[in-house]
């Protein structure tokens, strides 16, 4: 019997995103990011994809299976029990209701399993995808798979994509996102309250010859008045507290102005510029911006 | 991701004060163009050249182009350079050879280990 093989320690990169946290060798990419579906990529090819979705009611594993045939109808689709499944696969998986399934379409295979979790009902579609003539090393996928989390277990969530990380309330939903280069942005709300991350690269040639003020003040179409004069705080960030938009008059009897607050930061060691944009009706609102702010780095 | 990028040898550059390259090549002329020209002159008409202002990221690429450096080390020298997410860097990267490639400003050579180079 070969002894098994020495495996050295690689960097790892860590993914939350919309419920979900995983961590993965650091050389794959995310090259699509959906609102619950990732593709992950290396050298520009697939590597492992994940989508997932909360199910109401009786979750058929058969039903999705059939769907993800219908994909690859040409790729032998066999879907299988976890004791067929890699057996490093057997301890990550245990807790979840699980159907492994492989295919092979000429010189691609997919390797993976439909994951149902009882407590949280999330369903999630994992699968690995490599050259059918280099498997997957199973040490690598078991490791993804031990890493996988499908509910938070706080009351916050993590959020960590590309090079920002960050920590909301678990009662936030994502509204929408974007990343385009040079420029992220990712927009959340939860109730009366509206929150949305930014991240700008790099920051060294932003802010050239502009200030961070008045580079703030044109990306969040405050106008440039908003940078005069400079609202510099201690810590060398900037902070504007826009007056609310009075709306019709009713509506200002029926309840408060929606209160906002903008942040941005340099960080120079990164050569990123962070920002934070809050509106909520409540001034303990203003607090939770803070901490948002506390919690939003980039990596 | 292979392929070594190399510059025209039509293209002049000029680097100005602000460190940006400004960049001039011949423009392609149109052939009704060039057909009306000989009609009503006899002549082909005149070469013009066009200009290109790089913006600074541009310009930290275009001096990347050394004509060794395969697209791969371009984009690790700049992600490098300006500490970019290494999928932003592919990208903008990627994107930006493209745009020069289309202006016939860049071609791409795929680099032979056996010492014959083809496009």
């Amino acid at each position: 019997m070969n002894p098994s093989p020495i495996l050295k320690p690689r960097p790892w990169s860590t993914i939350a995103w919309n419920g979900i946290a995983f961590s993965h060798p650091a050389r794959w990419q995310p090259g699509r990011v959906g609102r619950r579906h990732l593709i992950l990529e290396a050298n520009s090819q697939p590597v492992l994809e994940l989508k997932w979705q909360t199910i109401r009611g009786r979750f058929s594993a058969r039903r999705q299976l059939k769907r993800l045939a219908k994909r690859y109808p040409s790729a032998g689709f066999t879907p299988c029990d976890l004791q067929a499944a890699p057996p490093a696969w057997q301890a990550p998986l245990g807790n979840y209701e699980t159907t492994c399934f492989k295919w092979q379409d000429g010189p691609q295979t997919g390797l993976g399993a439909l994951l149902y979790c009882p407590q949280c009902g999330t369903a999630t579609l994992i699968q690995f995808l490599f050259p059918s003539r280099s498997p997957m090393p199973a040490a690598t996928s078991a490791a993804v798979l031990a890493s996988f989390r499908d509910h938070a277990r706080s009351p916050w969530r993590q959020w960590a994509i590309f090079d920002i990380m960050a920590r909301l309330p678990a009662s936030f939903t994502l509204l929408r996102h974007q990343f385009s280069i040079g420029r992220y942005t990712i927009a959340f709300k939860d109730a009366g309250i509206k929150a949305v991350l930014y991240r700008w690269a790099p920051a060294s040639v932003l802010l050239l010859s502009t200030t961070l003020a008045e580079f703030g003040a044109r990306q969040l179409s405050l106008g440039l008045d908003a940078a005069r004069p400079e609202p510099v705080r201690p810590d060398g960030s900037v902070q504007w507290d826009p007056p609310a938009v009075p709306g019709r008059l009713w509506q200002r009897l029926m309840r408060p102005s929606a209160r906002q607050r903008m942040r941005l930061w340099h960080v120079a060691a990164k050569n990123r510029i962070l920002g934070v944009e809050f509106s909520g009706r409540k001034v303990a609102d203003l607090d939770l911006f803070n901490e948002i702010c506390a919690y939003y780095e980039t990596t | 991701m292979a392929c070594v990028p190399h510059k025209n040898s039509a293209v002049r550059e000029r680097c100005l004060e602000s460190g940006e390259v400004r960049l001039s090549y011949p423009a392609a002329v149109r052939p009704w163009a060039a057909t009306l020209s000989r009609l009503f002159r006899g002549e082909a008409p005149p070469q013009r050249r066009r200009q290109l202002q790089l913006d600074s990221l541009g310009s930290a690429v275009w001096r990347l182009l050394d004509g060794r450096r395969s697209v791969a080390q371009v984009v690790a020298a700049f992600r490098e350079q300006y500490q970019l997410h290494p999928k932003e860097a592919e990208l903008s990267v990627t994107r930006f050879l493209k745009t020069l490639g289309e202006r016939g400003l860049v071609f791409m050579k795929i680099d032979d280990p056996a010492g014959d180079q083809g496009r």
